[in-house]
């Protein structure tokens, strides 16, 4: 963050959140409140009549997360977030958005589970249910914040990105960052970039639904705008009527693939500290990405070689980038809110080039500097 | 994205803990001390914890100030701790730097095991000026004589933004008798953090 002519505000993560999401144009919400994302709900309330949107507080997660569909099949950019309960309920829906190339864009609070869990405190343990909550073969995108100001950047690119690709995209955000709360200075909303669907280009009578136009992303039209078509959760044709011959059903599950596979080389979002010469490489994500960066420039005032890779996206996983860390350092280390999750795609890509440490704390508290310079200590050699 | 190389050296932090109970406007508090941190234009996190109740329970709100970009938003040492209730006391102090300061209620709390710190009548004086809920902008004004990055304006400006009107007279009174009783207690104190000197 810049300090700028513009003057600083203190926002609170789930209020950058919400400026995010208007810039990017988001006009509909519905949603189901619960600690600790409500705050994006009741601030959602409170502005969307002002900004010509609709608000809706739906009777539970599972119908919220269908009013969101809805709603963006109708045109509108659509969001809703929850926490950790909420958020298994919402993935029937998330699989459904995949299969019928919705844009939505879903942010889920963590609290430590199963079940109710911890509501208040900081953890990262949906990282693998955001990847494979929703039942069948799909992709998705998740995005990971690491301050307030990180959490209205990816939101605004949590919507480009669904826009873009047609595909729910994941907000996947620990209490930390959604409750804290930091000076930040907001661009305007000229300086942003923002990404709409691909619209037809032909008339209603000539439209067919999905067809892929090279992109492997169909145009979209609005529903009442004239375009007339069929949305299925079923396995369809370029019509959208549901099919079971084999050259339709395997064409379109490898197309939702491609469509964003084809641009790995552009997802690939991270923040590098002292990287270069580490010999040990930390790797991680949300608010622990915060306290490594504080261990890291600990660490190397006593002249230990590490760095830190700082992930933005955890899905698609972004096994080019950390490839070449891997190549690059005799040790990886990653710390985590939860019993292991994305040190499991770490090792899973490894393939024994580099040693794998873990730092896992699930007791309910953030991951210390202290802690990870006393890990970093101890395996530097 | 960016590749930073390593820059600076330690960055100089102040971090402030309030410790009470639910109910007591402690994370208020600390929203309006990190509201005077943006007044000053310096960098600053904010950041609570609480239980799931929504009365009683411990609370804990924490403020790091810094001139220069802040990495972890959380505190590492504290070099302040004001806790409302004996509880909140015992549960902080192994989180404070070696030469930190803590301000306990005197009503509330009773017994200190830290020889750097002052004992303010933060209930009493709330309920001097009528309004038993300015506790946590009473404590508030404690810690202008010792934070050496806020001044009382920048402060009396963030409270006035955030409390209504009706109820700010009484909070800013609070605010000053609880203020002018740290300053008086600062001589006493061997080794307190500023020696600068305050218009009250």
């Amino acid at each position: 963050m810049k300090k700028a002519v513009r003057k600083q505000v203190l926002l609170q993560g789930n209020e950058a959140c919400v400026e995010g999401a208007l810039m990017a144009g988001c006009r509909f919400y519905a949603g189901y409140p619960i600690t600790p994302a409500t705050e994006i709900m009741e601030i959602m309330a409170r502005k969307m009549p002002g900004a010509s949107g609709v608000f809706i507080q739906m009777e539970d997660e599972i119908a919220s997360l269908g009013a969101v569909i809805g709603a963006s099949l109708a045109g509108s950019k659509s969001m809703t977030a929850t926490s950790g309960p909420g958020f298994s309920l919402m993935q029937e829906h998330i699989g459904y958005a995949s299969m019928a190339e919705v844009p939505c864009v879903i942010v889920d609070v963590m609290r430590a589970g199963p079940s109710t869990g911890l509501p208040t405190q900081p953890s990262q343990s949906d990282v693998m249910q955001s990847r494979w909550g929703t039942h069948g073969d799909h992709p998705i995108i998740v995005l990971a914040p690491s301050s307030v100001y990180e959490f209205f950047e990816l939101t605004v690119q949590a919507f480009n990105l669904s826009e873009r690709y047609r595909t729910p995209v994941i907000l996947l955000v620990d209490e930390l960052v959604a409750h804290m709360r930091e000076g930040v200075i907001l661009p305007t909303r000229d300086s942003l970039e923002i990404e709409d669907r691909p619209h037809p280009t032909v008339p209603p009578e000539w439209y067919i639904p999905y067809a892929d136009p090279g992109t492997g992303v169909p145009a979209m039209p609005a529903f009442g705008e004239g375009y007339r078509y069929h949305v299925t959760g079923l396995y369809h044709d370029v019509r959208g009527y549901p099919t079971v011959r084999t050259d339709e059903v395997e064409p379109l599950i490898h197309r939702l693939f491609n469509k964003i596979s084809k641009d790995y080389d552009r997802l690939q979002w991270f923040d590098a500290f002292a990287t270069e010469d580490a010999k040990i490489t930390i790797i991680a994500y949300g608010c622990v990405a915060r306290a490594a960066l504080r261990a890291v420039q600990q660490a190397r005032e006593k002249g230990l070689k590490v760095g830190l890779i700082n992930l933005k996206i955890l899905w698609p996983f972004m096994r080019r980038t950390i490839s070449g860390i891997l190549e690059n350092s005799a040790k990886v280390l990653v710390p985590e809110l939860n019993i292991g999750q994305i040190s499991r795609e770490v090792k899973r890509i490894n393939q024994s080039r580099c040693e794998v440490l873990t730092l896992n704390k699930v007791d309910g508290t953030p991951i210390k500097p202290a802690e990870i310079l006393r890990t970093l200590e101890e395996v530097y050699s | 994205m960016n590749n930073t190389k390593v820059s600076s050296v330690k960055s100089p932090r102040y971090e402030i803990r309030i410790a009470g109970a639910g109910g007591q406007g402690i994370i208020l508090a600390g929203i309006m001390l990190a509201e005077a941190g943006i007044v000053q234009d310096l960098y600053v996190a904010q950041s609570q914890s609480y239980g799931p109740e929504t009365r009683g329970g411990n609370s804990i709100s924490e403020v790091v100030l810094s001139n220069t970009e802040i990495d972890f938003p959380q505190s590492t040492e504290l070099d302040m701790l004001i806790a409302l209730t004996q509880v909140a006391c015992d549960r902080n102090l192994p989180d404070m730097k070696e030469d930190g300061l803590v301000i306990v209620d005197s009503e509330a709390v009773q017994r200190v095991l830290w020889d750097k710190s002052l004992s303010i009548p933060f209930g009493e004086i709330a309920r001097k000026v009528g309004e038993e809920r300015a506790i946590n902008v009473a404590a508030l004004g404690s810690l202008v004589p010792f934070c050496p990055l806020i001044d009382r304006q920048a402060l009396v400006k963030a409270i006035a933004n955030r409390l209504p009107s009706a109820k700010l007279e009484a909070n800013l009174q609070a605010f000053d008798k609880a203020l002018n009783f740290a300053r008086r207690l600062k001589g006493r104190l061997k080794s307190a953090g500023t020696t600068e000197e305050f218009e009250i």
